[in-house]
C-alpha cells in the first residue's frame, strides 16, 4: 500500500516537472524554447551513466559470487541504461539541430562521450548475445564491463578539457557548457533529475522482482 | 617470479611464432592491408597532399583496421586447433597472458617496420621528429596490443568473432587513438616533445590501465 | 511543433499511460511473489 502511494508520488513529482517545464520561462534566454529540453535530456545522460555504475558494481560482485541473480542485475541495468542512453543520444540530436542546424557533430565533447557509451552498451550487449554456453556469458560480459569501464570517464571528463584546448575559440562548446541556472529553473531540473533518478530505480528493481520470482518457479518445477 | 614463469611465457611465445612463421597468415594479412591501403590513398590523391593531421591520422587508421582483421584470432586459432585445453594446463594465466601479449606486440612492430618506410614514400611524408615518432608509434603498438589481447581471449568462446572483435575493441581503443593520433602530429609537425607531452603521458597511462586491468581480468576470462 | 502547451499535454498523456502501465507491472509482480 505504501509503495503505491510512493509510485502515485513519483508521478505527481513528475507530473509537476512536466507542467512547470513547459510553463515557466525556457532555462537558456540564448537558446530559447529548445533549452527546455535540458530538462528531460541531461537526466537521460545522468541515468545513462548511473545505470553503467550499477551494471559494474553487479558484474564486480558476480565475478566473485558466481549467482546467477548478480548477472541478471547487471544485465538488466545495462539494458536499462542502452534505454537511457539511446534517449539521450536522439534528445541531445534534435536539440543540435534546432540549435546549432546539425544533428550530429563531433566538435561538441558531449556528444562524443554519449556516443563512446552507447558504444560500450552496444558492445556489452551484442557480447552477451554472442556467447552460447550461460556460464561463459555471465563472466565474459562482466569481464568486458570492468574493462571497458575506464574508457567511459576518460571521455566525460578529460577529452573535454583536451577538446577545449584543441578548439579554443568555439562557441558551440561554451555555449553549452553551463547554463546559468536561477531562479525556477534549478528546482524543476532537480527535481527532474530526482524523479527520474527514482524511475530508473523502480525499473530495476521491478526487472530484478520479476526475475527472482521467475527463478522461484523454475526451481519449484 | 620464479624463472619458470618467464621460461614458460617465452614458450608460449616461441610457439606462436614458429605456428605463425609457417603459415604467415597474420603477417600476410597485416602486410598486404597496410600495403594495399597506402597504394590506394595514394594513386587516388595523384598530385594532391594530404595535410599533416589527415597524415597522423592516416597512420593510425592502417595500423587499427589491419589489427582488427590480424589479431582478432590470436585466441580463437587456439580453439580452432582445440589446443586451448592443453594451454590451460600447460601454465598460469599470467603466463599465456604474457606470452599473447609480447606477441600481438611483435606482429605489429613487424608491421610498422615494414608500413613506415611505405608510408613515407608513398605519402611524402617528411618526419622532422624520428625520436618523437618511433617513441609514439612504439606506446601505441603497446597500449593496442594490451587492449586487443584481452578482448581476442573474450572472443574466442564467441559465436560471430571477428565483427565482435572489432565491435568491442572500438569504444576500447578510442582514448588510444586520439593520444596516438595526436603524439604523431605532434612528431610531424616538429612539435617537439613538448608539443607531444600531453599525448606521450596518456599513451602511457592508457598501455598501464590497460595491461593491468587486463592482467586481472584475464583470469576470469580464460578459466571462467 | 505545436505551443508549449501543447507539448505538455501530450507529455502529460503519454507519462500518465507509461504510469499506469507501471502500476499494473508492479502489481502483478507484487501477486506473484505472493503468490510463491
Amino acid at each position: 500500500m505504501v509503495r503505491r502511494y510512493l509510485q502515485i508520488g513519483l508521478f505527481v513529482l513528475l507530473a509537476g516537472v512536466i507542467y512547470f517545464s513547459f510553463t515557466m520561462p525556457a532555462p537558456q534566454q540564448m537558446i530559447g524554447e529548445a533549452s527546455r529540453i535540458f530538462y528531460y535530456h541531461i537526466p537521460m545522460a545522468w541515468l545513462t551513466v548511473v545505470a553503467y555504475a550499477v551494471n559494474l558494481i553487479y558484474a564486480i560482485r558476480f565475478l566473485k559470487t558466481r549467482s546467477e541473480l548478480d548477472d541478471f542485475r547487471s544485465l538488466w541495468s545495462a539494458e536499462l541504461g542502452t534505454m537511457f542512453c539511446v534517449l539521450a543520444t536522439i534528445s541531445g540530436s534534435l536539440f543540435a539541430k534546432v540549435t546549432w542546424g546539425v544533428y550530429w557533430t563531433w566538435s561538441e565533447p558531449r556528444m562524443l562521450s554519449i556516443f563512446i557509451l552507447l558504444l560500450v552498451y552496444g558492445a556489452y550487449l551484442s557480447l552477451r548475445a554472442a556467447i552460447p554456453t550461460p556460464e561463459r556469458k555471465g563472466v565474459i560480459s562482466a569481464a568486458y564491463s570492468i574493462f571497458a569501464f575506464p574508457t567511459v570517464p576518460f571521455f566525460i571528463f578529460i577529452m573535454p578539457r583536451m577538446m577545449q584546448s584543441l578548439h579554443p575559440a568555439d562557441s558551440v562548446v561554451d555555449k553549452n557548457l553551463h547554463f546559468t541556472m536561477g531562479g525556477t529553473v534549478l528546482p524543476i531540473f532537480l527535481v527532474s533529475l530526482f524523479s527520474f533518478t527514482v524511475l530508473y530505480f523502480w525499473l530495476l528493481g521491478l526487472g530484478i522482482r520479476l526475475h527472482k520470482v521467475r527463478l522461484a518457479r523454475s526451481e519449484e518445477a | 617470479m620464479s624463472s619458470g614463469w618467464t621460461t614458460k611465457a617465452l614458450a608460449v611465445l616461441a610457439k606462436d611464432i614458429r605456428t605463425e612463421l609457417r603459415t604467415r597468415y597474420s603477417l600476410n594479412a597485416l602486410f598486404m592491408f597496410a600495403f594495399t591501403t597506402l597504394v590506394v590513398v595514394s594513386f587516388s590523391l595523384g598530385q594532391l597532399s594530404l595535410g599533416v593531421q589527415v597524415l597522423s591520422a592516416l597512420y593510425w587508421i592502417i595500423i587499427f583496421f589491419a589489427s582488427m582483421s590480424a589479431l582478432s584470432g590470436v585466441f580463437v586459432k587456439e580453439e580452432d586447433a582445440k589446443t586451448a585445453q592443453t594451454l590451460r594446463l600447460f601454465a598460469r594465466p599470467s603466463v599465456i597472458y604474457a606470452g599473447k601479449l609480447i606477441y600481438n606486440m611483435l606482429l605489429l612492430t613487424i608491421l610498422c617496420v615494414l608500413l613506415t618506410p611505405l608510408y613515407v614514400v608513398f605519402m611524402n611524408v617528411t618526419v622532422p621528429d624520428w625520436p618523437l615518432f618511433l617513441v609514439v608509434t612504439l606506446l601505441g603498438i603497446i597500449g593496442l596490443s594490451g587492449a586487443t589481447t584481452i578482448i581476442g581471449a573474450i572472443v574466442a568462446k564467441a559465436n560471430v568473432r571477428g565483427a565482435l572483435f572489432a565491435v568491442l575493441s572500438f569504444p576500447v581503443l578510442l582514448p588510444l587513438l586520439v593520444a596516438a593520433i595526436g603524439g604523431t602530429n605532434a612528431a610531424l609537425v616538429g612539435a617537439g616533445w613538448a608539443g607531444a607531452e600531453n599525448h606521450v603521458k596518456l599513451l602511457v597511462a592508457y598501455a598501464v590501465i590497460m595491461i593491468t586491468s587486463s592482467t586481472v581480468l584475464f583470469d576470469f576470462v580464460w578459466n571462467g | 511543433m505545436g505551443s508549449n502547451y501543447t507539448v505538455m499535454f501530450a507529455n502529460l498523456v503519454i507519462w500518465a499511460g507509461i504510469f499506469l502501465f507501471l502500476f499494473r507491472l508492479d502489481k502483478k509482480v507484487s501477486d506473484l511473489e505472493k503468490r510463491k
